[in-house]
């Protein structure tokens, strides 16, 4: 068993499973700014056609580009369908004393709340294998399972892209930051300003759709807003709304109150004593609370089967606009008043 | 017994019965979180509607956000301003 590998004691708000598990690893390999490393936050509508109501999302990097992202933490994301290359990687990760985090299945994760209830993508560091039973730390539910090879493999074999395939991560600090400066706040407010804005180069929207392979982006920054509620307004005069589209719109507005208060923990980290400084960070944790009780609402209404609750959901929404103008106004003075020269990197 | 007792009692019971595995109600403390009671989001907004109706309440929008996940106290300090405005 890899020393001391236990579920993460506290959460902070606005995380999800795999933001949970890269903490509890990061923090296991003794790196100190491992709250800090979550850091993107955009603003876009995925739409599957021109017609059809689509989705708010706000992740604009893939894991490796955002752990990367001034922390210059190398992550990598593998995938394989070979089941015996799999558990040798597992085996070898365990041995060399180097966890990794595995990508499962909730319905078939034996000992989760979901077990057979319900299929969800989870994340899970795999802590130790011995005798061909695999323990594994679940930082999300505060469990360790321990699975028998067959049951480890089952729950690992998940659906990415129409094909199964088994995914993990793994991380290397060797040329990590241990210190952030003023200039990488300053690197990431600007960066988190364009995606937030929606003012994109057509590389950058040809990125994102790639990131957003199921529903493309159609529309970025403070009109995406306007063009989710404006779409959904026509549900407004249905009887009833399906609990899919319920459980889709609380997922999508999770994703942007997570990565708005994971934007806020990142900010809190920079030292600099500046009015404008607290300012964004108020703005983002309000932002953050507004998105998430914008989600609550949503699994509510869906339990509850409540069209009320959906109609008050569109409404704060689209209150949110105002903040997320102030936000921008707030980054531009920020990046002005530091002659933030940095142009916008482009990460491959 | 007083008012608040007895929805102390029942809110005890439902968060008890509702976790993930259930617990007894004398275990659950005020910095007892929901996390450590193995609720994620989706349970916990389901316990936010069985205590609606358990309690015949209605819990405000603005009090669905992260705080009220955190740990029982602040969430039974919610339920409890909501039921004394109730029954003024």
């Amino acid at each position: 068993m890899l020393k001391e590998l236990t579920p993460l004691a506290s959460h902070s708000n606005g995380v999800d499973c795999r933001h949970l598990s890269v903490f509890n690893l990061l923090n296991y390999k003794q790196y100190s700014h491992f709250e800090s490393v979550w850091k993107q936050c955009g603003l876009f509508y995925t739409k599957p056609t021109d017609d059809a109501p689509g989705l708010l999302r706000s992740k604009y990097l893939n894991i490796e580009e955002e752990m990367h992202l001034v922390h210059n933490i190398d992550a990598f994301s593998l995938k394989t369908i070979d089941s015996q290359g799999f558990i040798n990687d597992c085996l070898k990760s365990i041995k060399h004393n180097d966890p990794i985090i595995v990508y499962v299945d909730t319905y078939y994760l034996k000992g989760n709340f979901y077990f057979q209830k319900k299929h969800m993508l989870h994340t899970v560091i795999l802590a130790d294998v011995e005798d061909d039973i695999f323990t594994l730390v679940d930082d999300t539910f505060y469990q360790i399972y321990q699975l028998e090879k067959t049951d480890f493999l089952k729950t690992a074999n998940i659906k990415r892209d129409d094909k199964y395939v088994y995914n993990y991560l793994t991380f290397s600090l060797k040329n990590a930051k241990d210190i952030l400066e003023t200039k990488d706040f300053l690197k990431v407010i600007n960066q988190n300003k364009i995606y937030l804005s929606g003012d994109l180069k057509e590389e950058q929207l040809q990125k994102l759709s790639n990131l957003h392979r199921d529903y493309p982006v159609k529309i970025t920054g403070m009109n995406a807003i306007t063009q989710f509620v404006k779409d959904y307004k026509y549900f407004e005069t249905e009887q009833e709304i399906s609990q899919e589209i319920y459980y889709s719109l609380y997922l999508s507005l999770m994703e942007l109150a997570n990565y708005h208060y994971r934007y806020f923990s990142f900010l809190k980290f920079c030292k600099l004593k500046d009015p404008d400084i607290d300012e964004l960070l108020d703005l983002l944790e309000d932002m953050s609370q507004e998105w998430r009780v914008s989600s609550n609402m949503m699994l509510k209404a869906m339990y509850k089967n409540d069209l009320n609750l959906f109609k008050r959901m569109l409404r704060k929404v689209e209150n949110i606009k105002m903040n997320l103008q102030l936000t921008l106004e707030r980054s531009a003075i920020i990046l002005c008043k530091y002659k933030y020269q940095g142009d916008f990197q482009y990460v491959d | 017994m007083s008012i608040d007792m007895k929805i102390d009692q029942k809110l005890k019971s439902v968060v008890a019965v509702n976790a993930n595995p259930p617990v007894d109600p004398e275990e659950i403390l005020d910095n007892t979180s929901f996390i450590e009671l193995g609720y994620d989001s989706l349970q916990f907004i389901k316990l936010i509607v069985d205590v609606e109706e358990y309690l015949e309440i209605f819990i405000e929008d603005e009090f669905l956000d992260a705080k009220l996940f955190e740990n029982y106290h602040y969430f039974e300090q919610v339920i409890h301003k909501i039921t004394s405005a109730k029954n003024v």
